[in-house]
């Protein structure tokens, strides 16, 4: 278990070495002339030269690679060009509520795609089977902002069960604001259901089939003890690292769904700064979201290596 | 539903009863009727000619980026599988860390440096595909490169390059096909998706996505403006999915 750590630790680091370039490069060499950018095309020459000297845009790339980094590790993410504000207290908070977004939606996700996946992977090809998987493929293929829209227009105006706006007032109670994330929290739930329901449907499948199911149903255990103690346990395995390895389609969903419901969460927050094109912030949201991003995908591994002995060994040797 | 978006899209000037762009063919609006099947939106324009319009869009950035995505994914793929040790363990490691960027993110990062153009959109979504697509491409030809017929190429002489494209890749087509079709369902999901963020194509165009953004605020008001260009995507993107599922089922036979 510590090699297997230790190597997905290093694998962490490598991957957030290889953003923070990727991003670096992004947000400084490609967009070209920064002080012209922030100093809009009138400005004059001196002045945007004077800017670029004054940003340190002068010195070489690896130099200021470093300085950027430097100052992000010390917690200096450098201010938003159009909020005027400091890109990280900002970023964090909305972060934190992209996370509530985001939890709730895992929430309601889990169950639901769980049982869905237990209940017609324990008769495959039967009715249930076939319209839960043609229905789930469909839904997940759709982009998060269609389904959006269409449930805004049934349940947010014909029926008026939801707001259409998500957010809501600043004294509201703790179900209030759930009844206001639930439309969107439902978007997600809908793309990621597909995926989440095929592998569980799979796992039921692959330990019904097992010789120890057989075994388990010829020692003359019930079914309901068969079910519980054999096959779901071995089932569920898969299905843990699959909840990891969507986390990017969540993250994704989150800058949609939020600019859909104008939910000021993180993810709005960067579609804001990309149409702004406030470099800034926009480097400064996209490294917080994949560090949250690389660290929920470290934990899923590492849970999946703590639940599963057999990965574990064969990926530590 | 696919051959269907395709010949409207190919021939939307002769099928679109109206201009997609032009303003005030009917009442700003207008709930659908038989004039205007779709409604109209706030300038008036025609929304069932915009729909039919807004398809030749993502016919172009979708098959296209797809393509794009296969023939550097498959190259990288191939020279990884081929290589082998630590050729291959570098490049699959960079492509893991690549690919612990979600994808949407990565998109808005890259449109935003790069400004919006239909052809970037082209770009950037095909270069992010390629990852993905170099993975199936490595493990297909992982079993392919230890055969006799690739030491048989290569002692006959073949260049680098000519036993990885003409002896391995044609042997890895089936496995890279599927991959191309579910790769060609989500560019039209990534395309709509960028539409929708304004960093696609520019208004006025009739891009589905863009539609949908911009007349976000008459969902109470004209929700058919909404309604009609997402409702679009959902059918091009259920069309894909089936063709998907029914070349997965004819492989694994």
């Amino acid at each position: 278990m510590l090699r297997y750590t230790a190597r997905r630790l290093a694998l962490l680091g490598l991957t957030l070495l290889v953003a923070s370039v990727l991003i670096f490069a992004m947000t400084t060499v490609l967009p070209g002339d920064i002080g012209r950018i922030i100093l809009g095309p009138f400005a004059q020459e001196e002045a945007v030269a004077a800017l670029n000297e004054s940003l340190g845009l002068n010195q070489p790339l690896p130099v200021q690679y470093v300085q950027w980094m430097g100052g992000v590790l010390q917690g200096d993410w450098g201010e938003s060009l159009s909020l005027n504000t400091p890109v990280l207290p900002l970023a964090l908070e909305r972060l934190g509520r992209s996370l509530m977004l985001a939890a709730l939606a895992i929430a309601l996700l889990i169950p639901l795609a769980i049982g869905a996946g237990v209940a017609a992977g324990r008769r495959p090809g039967g009715k249930l089977d076939r319209v839960l998987s043609v229905g789930g493929l469909a839904l997940g293929a759709m982009p998060e902002f269609v389904t959006g829209v269409v449930l805004i227009v049934v349940f947010g105006i014909a029926l008026d069960w939801f707001p259409v706006q998500a957010v809501a007032g600043r004294d509201a109670g703790f179900w209030q604001v759930i009844h206001g994330l639930f439309l969107p929290a439902m978007c997600l739930v809908l793309l990621l259901f597909a995926y989440l329901f095929r592998m569980t449907r799979a796992g039921m499948i692959t330990a019904l089939e097992a010789d120890f199911t057989r075994t388990a149903r010829l020692k003359g255990l019930p079914e309901r003890i068969v079910l519980r103690r054999h096959v779901l346990r071995n089932a569920l395995l898969p299905t843990v690292t699959v909840i990891g390895a969507q986390l990017g389609w969540l993250v994704g969903g989150l800058v949609v769904v939020e600019s859909l419901f104008r939910y000021p969460g993180i993810g709005s927050l960067l579609h804001n700064a990309a149409s702004n094109k406030d470099i800034p912030l926009l480097a400064g949201c996209t490294l917080l979201v994949t560090l949250v991003f690389s660290v929920a995908n470290l934990t899923a591994d590492l849970l999946y290596g703590l639940l599963n002995p057999r990965v574990r060994d064969a990926i530590g040797d | 539903m696919v051959a269907l978006w395709i010949v409207t899209a190919l021939f939307a000037p002769w099928v679109a009863p109206h201009e997609p762009t032009s303003m005030g063919v009917g009442p700003t609006m207008a709930p659908p009727s038989l004039t205007h099947w779709f409604g109209t939106d706030e300038y008036g324009r025609d929304i069932l000619s915009r729909v039919i319009h807004g398809g030749r869009y993502v016919l172009a950035i979708a098959p296209a980026s797809t393509l794009l995505g296969l023939v550097i994914g498959t190259l990288i793929g191939l020279v990884a599988a081929y290589n082998g040790r630590w050729l291959d363990e570098g490049i699959m490691r960079l492509l893991d860390a690549v690919m612990a960027f979600p994808i949407v993110v990565l998109a808005l990062l890259a449109l935003t440096a790069l400004g919006s153009s239909t052809l970037n959109v082209i770009l950037v979504i095909g270069l992010v595909f390629a990852p993905l697509i170099a993975r199936t491409a490595r493990a297909a030809a992982l079993t392919e490169v230890r055969k006799e017929y690739v030491e048989a190429a290569r002692l006959r002489g073949e260049g680098y390059f000519g036993v990885l494209m003409v002896e391995i890749a044609p042997n890895i087509r089936g496995p890279l096909l599927v991959e191309g079709t579910i790769r060609l369902g989500y560019a039209v999901f990534t395309s709509a998706t960028l539409g929708f963020l304004g960093l696609g194509v520019q208004p006025p165009a009739p891009d589905w996505g863009l539609m949908v953004a911009s007349s976000r605020s008459l969902l109470t008001t004209a929700p058919w403006a909404v309604l009609a260009p997402a409702l679009a995507i959902g059918f091009v993107v259920i069309g894909f999915s089936l063709i998907a599922d029914g070349l997965r089922d004819l492989e694994s036979q």
